[in-house]
């Protein structure tokens, strides 16, 4: 059973300008009162900025949700909120089942280290023990096409066979949950065309997707359910 | 309580940050000649120029001197590094915390791993001075594992708090160099506990030297005084409690710092 439920979730950023951040005008803000009280209360409210406010919904097994928007609209932080990188300032959020983003999938990527090891430790970084990674190696040195190349540090790569790495690696093993910022999209005419597939094919086997995109036509050919944010909130449903 | 989960979900993705942590001291030398035996040299070049020198100034015979200081210096290091590192802990694991979200304990222990390594790195110096110059204490040495784990446990529990503190407060970075730098000095590392008199029990409010006894002691063939055990126990048991008071309303809110 997997699942993702948010309830009246709300996130809001405060706003520290670099007066505010410093630890001197907390302080003084606390202890040196006197004639500064007026001005204090000014500042004391520390401006914030509302990136979601009270979206609820609810996704189950076989739920594939398309999150719209313009650029700070919200669906970046929306997914990095289910995947629990921010708790909520308001409202309730619970989810079941394992949970892969998609964000960031060369984090962590060793220019030092060779492609081999940068597998062990993108493996690692997403929660799995060196046995499993192991299990999984020949899969994707098969599918990166990189072949002698992986024995050599990964600073000697060009980006665009970096991202096949990365991509591979990512792909892989299956997970509950899935949350994917944007259709990935990696290497030359060829490999791009395979890409699609395997991604197209992971994503299958995801229990719920949700995937934030600009595109509506993405958007309509990928998932059951779409949910149009503006300002942090839902402006749509559908 | 909540630190004790973060723990155990830390504890269970160990092969992340014993791999990682590793890899941090890998990759400063990878590509120099000496590679980690940088970190030897650099800390014999000290001790080589320091120990003639500091000798000579306080009057100590150099044999005498030279493995008080080398002990010192290197204890003092891994306790001054961990210290520094603190408040950056979540700024320079930023990324990992917004879009991979892994339990804190994973950059708290790997920080503490890697200094680990770089210390026992270091240690390797002082076998040959002790050899030569020290006296080995069979009972001292025996404390050495339980007086290690009370400094990283200190360590461990601070990190939290400084860490959370660092994010939203950006001059706590500023401000914890200044205070290892007048540690440094303030401190009986290249000085002796008692050269300052009848002042010497004020010794025992500085938590650097009861950690610096703590590590130096078991090399230099004593057992470090009660009183400093104590107040590191104390220290460790005020770390949790503000812990304990503090984590639901700060560690949460970290991400929102960064």
């Amino acid at each position: 059973m997997s699942e993702v439920t948010l309830e009246n979730v709300t996130i809001e950023f405060p706003v520290y300008d670099v007066k505010r951040k410093m630890l001197m005008t907390s302080l003084l803000k606390r202890y040196l009162v006197g004639g500064m009280i007026k001005k204090d209360n000014e500042i004391s409210h520390t401006p914030a900025v509302t990136a979601l406010e009270d979206i609820s919904f609810s996704l189950h097994e076989g739920d594939k949700l398309a999150v719209t928007g313009h650029n700070g609209a919200g669906k970046t932080t929306l997914l990095r909120t289910i995947l629990g990188s921010y708790k909520p300032t308001r409202g309730r959020i619970v989810t079941r089942g394992s949970i892969i983003s998609m964000v960031g999938i060369n984090l962590g990527f060793d220019g030092e280290a060779t492609g081999y090891e940068n597998i062990y430790i993108r493996g690692a970084i997403m929660g799995f023990s060196r046995k499993q990674i192991k299990s999984y190696l020949e899969e994707i040195v098969d599918f990166c096409e990189l072949g002698e190349y992986l024995s050599l540090p990964v600073r000697t790569y060009s980006s665009g066979m970096t991202m096949r790495l990365a991509f591979s690696i990512a792909t892989t093993v299956p997970a509950d949950i899935v949350l994917l910022d944007e259709w990935l999209s990696v290497g030359d005419v060829d490999f791009s065309k395979k890409a699609h597939v395997r991604l197209e094919t992971f994503l299958a086997k995801a229990k719920i997707l949700i995937l934030a995109t600009h595109n509506q036509e993405l958007a309509d050919k990928v998932c059951n359910m779409a949910i149009q944010v503006e300002m942090g909130k839902i402006v749509s449903r559908s | 309580m909540e630190i004790w989960n973060d723990l155990i979900k830390g504890i269970a993705r160990h092969y992340l940050w014993l791999y990682m942590g590793w890899r941090d001291v890998y990759r400063r030398y990878i590509r120099s000649f000496l590679g980690p035996s940088w970190l030897i040299i650099n800390s014999l070049v000290m001790v080589g120029v320091m120990g003639p020198l500091y000798s000579f100034l306080f009057h100590i015979p150099m044999q005498n001197y030279l493995v008080y200081m080398v002990t010192s210096m290197l204890s003092w290091q891994l306790i001054a590094q961990l210290f520094a590192e603190m408040p950056n802990i979540y700024i320079t694991n930023s990324s990992y915390i917004t879009d991979v979200n892994l339990p804190f304990s994973v950059y708290h222990l790997q920080m503490l791993w890697r200094n680990m390594i770089i210390y026992g790195n270091n240690l390797l110096i002082i076998v040959p001075v002790i050899a030569l110059f020290g006296h080995f204490d069979w009972q001292a040495m025996l404390m050495f594992p339980i007086n290690l784990a009370l400094v990283f446990i200190n360590a461990f529990l601070f990190s939290y708090l400084i860490g959370a503190l660092g994010t939203r407060f950006r001059d706590i970075t500023p401000i914890a160099n200044s205070i290892i730098q007048i540690a440094f000095f303030t401190t009986p590392i290249l000085w002796k506990k008692d050269m300052i008199g009848q002042y010497v029990s004020l010794n025992y409010v500085n938590p650097f030297f009861n950690m610096l006894e703590m590590l130096r002691g078991p090399f230099l063939g004593y057992v470090p005084d009660m009183p400093s055990y104590i107040l590191l126990i104390v220290l460790a048991m005020i770390g949790y409690g503000l812990n304990v008071l503090t984590y639901r309303n700060i560690q949460p809110r970290v991400a929102y710092w960064l």
